[in-house]
């Protein structure tokens, strides 16, 4: 009869398994032992190293000028993996998505805020208008209700509303595409406004297959008629950064 | 005399030998990769809602995850690890080394390597991406999600700097830059965040420093999409040298310039940017084609003819044309032609995924060592089927 605590012999097992259970367990089965803990050992070692590889200062050579501007309309850093449409992720565009070309005398600010893909500052003389590039998607990117609020942004004392529906009076205004591929509208509000010290809009929309981009300058009536062919050269100059540009 | 073993050692050794069985049977192989063809499936599902990255670290980056945020379940490393250690104990003891299992051996081993081949590619292997128009090079790649805080000092063109990544900091930690004799602090860090001047109306009594005027950050909740989140951090500089008075620091992921403080008469430079990634060698973009569907805007294929140069032991210069389905190989590393873009006035950039791989070739090896083994395996079957038949005709004889 088999002693109690023997374990039965492995069927089709080789005959150094079996062994292990006899009289050879102790020299041959503590070789393996002795073995096995060898390779778990090396293993969660290299396991572990690894998981803190990244720690600690690195050291490596670069060129180029210091301080040299990373956005200066050439992409950088992240893209779209390959087979991606550059629209993907619309509610947070990324601005290395994108990219056009600064007219003269407009000027980078810094990013005042997550919605907006870039700021420039636009001077003439003494005066300062802002233009903001936002991205706006769905509904939210309609052009008929950002008119309609714009109308009432620019809305003051002696302001001629126009009439027109808002369809026809996005109908007057003067349409382009963007990149030669994107259409797109420029929506001019300084006739609305009476006073060269006015301040109102001029916004270049561009329509992408989702999403729209705009681009809305703001400031006085005289500084935005002097900056609308600038405006317009830089929404014409949109492109996306992406291998699907068809 | 062999001395026997007594009956408490016996026990002792039966739990362990009961163990060994499990790992080493069939049984466990067959439950991981039913486990790892449910992760798959389940991973894919899960990706069409909450992205890509958030899928890999779940299911096929973790070693376990939990389900309905209660009950560990394995996640893809877990099982792969389970599965390494059920083929090592399959070929120790149920195998065993014998000329006769030479092929099933081989065939395990074979396995093995792959598995070997997924671990450093999971622990070491690094993507990233360089964009470059013609006639532009670089000996550096960016991260497409990894951050770095770079610090260097001078203005020269060529510079020593010193980077630290940024990923897994912890508020209170101090990074030291030992070689420029200076500490940083972090005071405040966010994952992703906006970043606002003081003209946005938004006021702080917290002086810090940043070159492009940025003065307060505002945490956002992280995207899914891991490229998409801009972090920012406000640190404090300390420095061994008393003459210089203790100042705070602002930096953001989307800020266009490096910030830079004048520290006891030298220009430091500090820039939280993606990480870059030092390559074996100079890549230099001389000409982007673009090939066209007939009649159609739609690219058909495209490609970029570089020069690349590396210096050191393997000094060489040559020029090479990396395509869509032939990518370049240098050491460990594979130049992909992954996208481009076109500006209007005409300027062309191309763009290459980078992926650094120290175990690229331990895939290939296993392959080999997979065919090898079921070719011994099927040869020897077919020998002793011959030889059992030849056998069965003599005694007939």
């Amino acid at each position: 009869m088999k002693p109690e605590g023997v374990p039965t012999i492995m069927r089709g097992a080789p005959k150094r398994y079996n062994k292990l259970q006899g009289q050879n367990m102790k020299s041959k089965y503590m070789k393996v032992d002795k073995f096995i803990i060898l390779i778990l050992v090396i293993i969660l070692a290299v396991t572990f190293s690894a998981c803190g590889k990244d720690k600690g200062v690195r050291k490596y050579k670069e060129t180029g000028t210091s301080g040299q501007i990373q956005n200066t309309g050439k992409p950088q850093g992240g893209m779209p993996q390959m087979g991606q449409s550059s629209e993907m992720g619309m509610g947070h565009m990324p601005r290395n998505h994108f990219k056009w070309n600064l007219p003269e005398g407009w000027a980078e600010m810094p990013n005042q805020s997550g919605m907006r893909l870039a700021t420039f500052s636009v001077k003439v003389g003494n005066k300062e208008g802002i233009c903001t590039v936002i991205p706006l998607q769905g509904e939210a990117g309609g052009l008929e209700a950002n008119v309609s609020r714009w109308l009432d942004q620019v809305k003051s004392e002696g302001t001629k509303m126009p009439e027109d529906s808002l369809q026809k009076i996005l109908d007057k205004q003067e349409k382009f595409f963007a990149s030669n591929t994107f259409p797109s509208v420029l929506v001019d509000f300084t006739g609305v406004t009476p006073k060269s010290t006015d301040k109102t809009i001029i916004a270049g929309v561009i329509s992408l297959e989702t999403s729209s981009i705009f681009f809305k300058l703001m400031g006085e009536k005289e500084l935005l008629e002097k900056n609308k062919g600038k405006l317009k050269s830089l929404c014409e100059s949109f492109s996306l950064i992406t291998g699907n540009n068809k | 005399m062999t001395k026997q073993p007594s009956s408490n050692e016996i026990k002792k050794k039966n739990w362990l030998i009961d163990i060994l069985k499990f790992i080493a049977s069939l049984k466990l192989t067959v439950i991981c990769l039913l486990l790892l063809s449910l992760l798959v499936i389940w991973g894919t599902v899960y990706q069409a809602e909450h992205g890509l990255y958030q899928a890999q670290q779940k299911f096929f980056s973790s070693w376990f995850f939990l389900l309905l945020g209660v009950v560990p379940f394995p996640g893809t490393v877990l099982i792969m690890f389970v599965l390494f250690f059920n083929l090592l104990g399959a070929m120790f003891f149920r195998i065993g080394f014998k000329l006769s299992k030479l092929g099933n051996l081989i065939i395990h081993l074979g396995f093995i390597i792959l598995l070997v081949g997924g671990f450093f590619t999971f622990y070491f292997s690094e993507e990233s991406s360089i964009i470059l128009k013609e006639k532009e090079g670089t000996e550096l790649s960016s991260s497409r999600s990894e951050w770095e805080i770079a610090v260097w000092k001078g203005q020269n063109s060529e510079k020593d700097v010193y980077a630290y990544d940024i990923g897994k900091v912890k508020t209170g930690e101090i990074i030291s830059f030992g070689d420029l004799g200076l500490s940083l602090k972090i005071k405040e860090y966010y994952k992703n965040c906006d970043a606002f001047s003081r003209n946005e109306g938004i006021t702080t009594s917290d002086q810090v420093a940043n070159s492009s005027g940025i003065h307060l950050l505002k945490e956002k909740p992280a995207s899914s999409e891991v490229e998409e989140n801009i972090p920012g951090s406000v640190l404090d500089i300390e420095t061994s040298q008393t003459s210089i008075p203790a100042q705070s620091i602002l930096l953001y992921g989307d800020d266009p310039h490096p910030t830079v403080l004048k520290l006891a008469n030298s220009d430091y430079f500090f820039w939280l940017r993606r990480k870059k990634i030092p390559l074996p060698l100079h890549i230099t973009l001389l000409d982007f084609r673009m090939k066209m569907y007939p009649n159609s805007n739609i690219p058909k294929s495209y490609e970029s003819q570089v020069s690349i140069k590396a210096q050191g032991e393997e000094s060489m210069e040559r020029e090479v044309v990396i395509s869509m389905n032939k990518p370049l190989r240098f050491k460990d590393y594979t130049f992909f032609q992954s996208s481009y873009s076109i500006e209007p006035d005409g300027t062309e950039y191309s763009i290459l995924a980078v992926v650094k791989n120290t175990g690229r070739l331990l895939p290939y090896v296993s392959t080999f060592m997979v065919f090898l083994g079921l070719l011994i395996h099927f040869l020897g079957m077919l020998l002793k089927r011959r030889k059992v038949a030849s056998d069965s005709v003599e005694k007939i004889k």
